[in-house]
């Protein structure tokens, strides 16, 4: 347990003491501050533009239905946000395999007494932690908006929980890929293209048939986290997410069992 | 030549952009189609070569630890699929929505099954149109366990069924039971609902307005008529039907309802003999009266136990309610403990427009008489004429004590072998067309009308439409927040990554 702690420690100062680390997190940060307070701004105009008793031809009680909290703020930016992540988090996950075996430390890893599971363990535990703390630090600005606004806080409960699945499910796939590639750029050049690949399939639908569209439409992350961008969270949503990470996990391992058997 | 590793990268990079480029056109053009050639031809060279590999090693692949893992890979794809697939038949979820917006009511629900038969229902959407997710979420959480095809299709791509349906813009629902169809163009839970509703129940009970003697238009359709009332009680399964009362010296035996909205001029005694007569053989008649006219229909409650002075009742903490003064509109919360009343508990409202009251008296000591409705304990009965240009509450006069007054109240007198049934509402406008959907007036006018009619399987509470968000964001806090928090962090946050660089290079 010991050093699987020290491992766990030895990888988040290795991400916290490169300039990448808070390189992403600034840029998540700042894009969602600027783009929830542009939302924001924007939500607040049309009200009032709606709402204002100067305005001739409307009544102050007949503001549209789409000009809510929820559809002119939390989807937009959820929507954004949403592809955004796709760019900065492969930076991150890019070097967490790639690197050691670059440098050629993964063997030196496999050497110190822990197992293939373990050492998988650590590096899937520290990533995640950054992605929730990435999500956290970057919702700091919307809660405080919000909770002065004094409505919707669970609604964006539910958005920061779509967000932090999705990232989750993004850095999964980037550690596959970096599990598999021997080079940092490889490894983020596939995971950009894969994540880009799954986000959407809903696209498909006029190519293919219903079967295989409901199929598709089961694999895509935008559709799974969209659903959260509506305030509502599936037990299968979350058992969809748990499941990348768990398969990303195994096939992370049979890739280091793969490196072993072919030296 | 490239390695394998690259090839990997080519393909997936060069296949994403091909696959984006079709999703944004539309169509697979020369850009997509060379794209994919190249991505497929680079992934299928780093397959291959992963292959050989694998091949001129197959004895080392074959090892234990490999096969273990692969193993563990595909348990875990296997469990991964089916606990996934288990969450979603048990539809379990957390709404996190404002005011639980995806909560389907049980109206909602009965109404649906009372739909025999084939349904399907065809959602109509423009690309890009945002309201289609939340439709699509609503339309399956509503059919989630029944057996219902749910299919949603661009309207460009849908001519014919433009013309059919005659659907006017995006996010309109079509819903087919058998042969039957109904266009839903603003498909909220409530528009739905009676969507079902109206495939579902044909009338088979017989609703008859009387008209002719000043009572509430249901031809008319603005604000004062009452039109949705009528609207209402079709979608409800009446035959709705149109008795004129200067004639009426009988009313039809095939009534099972007689509705009397506050009659403004005298009715005639031979109408309300005959009302008499339909109340004594078994009828049911739903009776409206307003403080505003004396029509003789008030006198005739009065014989039935159900008397109601010329006063105006006045609710003092029942605030203003369009551009009324204080008190005159009452909106209430206290109901009496009736099938008429289920479901309706102090948080759930009716608003009356200056209503009168009710007092009950029992005209032969086996009838039953129940108060339905109740202002606060502290309304009272204004008995003069409010003086023009009243702008506050007026003063409560001396004789009067404040008390809980009946608004509504539900009589049911056994005569014989029937039982006839009176529900009596001492306002008419808390039912027209502007009040009718606000709060739970609708629900307690369509459950009255149950009642009376013994079709108490319906009394329910209708799905309303959910509360969206639209209170402004204080822009001010908002700004300052964004200052503070919102620019700050980042600010950390780059400090912090200069840092770690310099520490870096200096290493």
């Amino acid at each position: 347990m010991r050093r699987l702690l020290s491992l766990m420690q030895k990888e988040a100062l290795v991400l916290f003491g490169s300039p990448i680390a808070y390189g992403v997190l600034f840029m998540v940060a700042l894009v969602t501050a600027v783009t929830f307070f542009e939302h924001l701004r924007l939500y607040n105009q049309i009200l009032f533009v709606f709402a204002s008793s100067t305005m001739g031809g409307f009544e102050s009680d007949t503001i549209p239905t789409h000009v809510n909290l929820i559809d002119t703020v939390f989807n937009p930016v959820m929507e954004q946000l949403g592809v955004l992540l796709i760019i900065p988090l492969p930076l991150v996950t890019m070097r967490v395999f790639a690197e050691e075996r670059e440098r050629g430390t993964d063997e030196l890893l496999l050497t110190s007494g822990l197992s293939s599971a373990q050492v998988i363990a650590a590096k899937y535990f520290v990533t995640y932690a950054f992605v929730v703390l990435m999500m956290t630090v970057s919702f700091i600005y919307p809660v405080t908006a919000i909770e002065q606004g004094g409505l919707g806080m669970k609604h964006l409960a539910s958005v920061f929980v779509g967000l932090s699945l999705l990232a989750i499910g993004i850095a999964s796939m980037g550690l596959v890929c970096s599990a598999f590639a021997s080079s940092q750029v490889v490894a983020a050049a596939s995971t950009v293209a894969v994540c880009f690949i799954v986000y959407d399939l809903g696209w498909t639908h006029g190519f293919v048939s219903e079967p295989t569209a409901i199929f598709l439409d089961a694999l895509s992350l935008r559709l799974r986290f969209g659903h959260m961008a509506e305030g509502f969270v599936f037990a299968s949503d979350l058992v969809y997410f748990a499941a990348i990470a768990c398969v990303s996990a195994a096939l992370t391992r049979l890739s280091f069992e793969l490196r072993r058997a072919l030296g | 030549m490239i390695g394998k590793q690259e090839a990997y990268a080519l393909g997936f990079v060069t296949c994403a952009f091909g696959l984006g480029s079709i999703q944004l056109q539309g169509e697979a053009q020369a850009f997509a189609v060379v794209h994919i050639v190249v991505g497929v031809a680079a992934l299928l060279y780093a397959i291959a070569r992963d292959v050989q590999r694998l091949r001129s090693a197959r004895r080392d692949v074959l090892s234990r630890p490999v096969l273990r893992a692969f193993g563990v890979l595909l348990l875990t794809l296997v469990a991964g699929i089916g606990l996934e697939r288990l969450a979603a038949s048990s539809a379990l979820r957390f709404d996190l929505t404002f005011e639980g917006e995806f909560h389907v009511a049980p109206a909602t629900r009965e109404a649906l099954a009372e739909l025999e038969g084939a349904v399907s229902m065809t959602l109509y959407r423009d690309p890009g149109d945002p309201r289609i997710r939340r439709t699509r979420m609503l339309l399956e959480e509503i059919t989630r366990g029944r057996e219902i095809r749910l299919t949603t299709r661009v309207i460009e791509d849908a001519p014919e069924d433009e013309d059919r349906y005659g659907i006017g813009s995006s996010n309109s629902v079509v819903v087919h039971h058998d042969q039957d169809w109904l266009l839903v163009e603003r498909p909220t839970e409530g528009a739905l609902f009676e969507a079902f509703a109206r495939l579902g129940r044909k009338g088979d009970r017989v609703l008859y307005f009387s008209t002719g003697s000043g009572e509430g238009d249901i031809q008319e359709g603005g604000d004062t008529g009452f039109s949705g009332l009528a609207v209402g009680f079709q979608t409800e399964g009446f035959d709705v039907r149109v008795l004129p009362s200067p004639v009426m010296s009988e009313i039809p035996s095939d009534a099972d309802l007689v509705v009397v909205l506050a009659p403004e001029r005298n009715m005639r005694r031979d109408a309300l003999a005959a009302l008499t007569a339909y109340v004594e053989r078994g009828g049911s008649v739903l009776a409206f009266i307003d403080p505003a006219s004396e029509s003789g229909l008030e006198g005739w409650l009065g014989d039935f136990g159900l008397s109601s002075p010329a006063a105006l009742v006045v609710d003092p903490v029942s605030d203003p309610v369009d551009g009324e003064i204080r008190g005159l509109s009452p909106i209430v919360f206290n109901y009496g403990s009736h099938p008429v009343t289920t479901g309706l508990e102090r948080n759930r409202n009716s608003v009356f427009r200056r209503a009168r009251a009710f007092q009950l008296r029992k005209p032969t000591p086996e009838d039953r008489l129940d108060a339905l409705v109740f202002t606060s304990p502290y309304a009272w009965l204004e008995h003069a004429p409010l003086p023009p240009g009243l702008r506050d509450l007026p003063e409560r006069p001396a004789s009067e004590r404040p008390r809980y007054l009946h608004l509504a109240a539900a009589a049911r007198y056994p005569r014989g072998e029937h039982e006839g049934r009176i529900v009596a509402f001492g306002d008419r406008d808390f039912v027209s067309n502007r009040y009718l959907r606000a709060l739970y007036n609708l629900d307690l006018v369509m459950n009255a009308a149950h009642w009376a009619v013994a079709w108490t399987d319906r009394v329910t509470l209708r799905p309303k439409s959910a509360g969206l968000i639209q209170f402004p964001v204080p822009i001010q806090n908002s700004m300052k927040a964004f200052y503070g928090v919102g620019l700050l962090i980042p600010e950390i946050l780059l400090i912090a990554g200069a840092v770690a660089w310099f520490r870096q290079r200096r290493a």
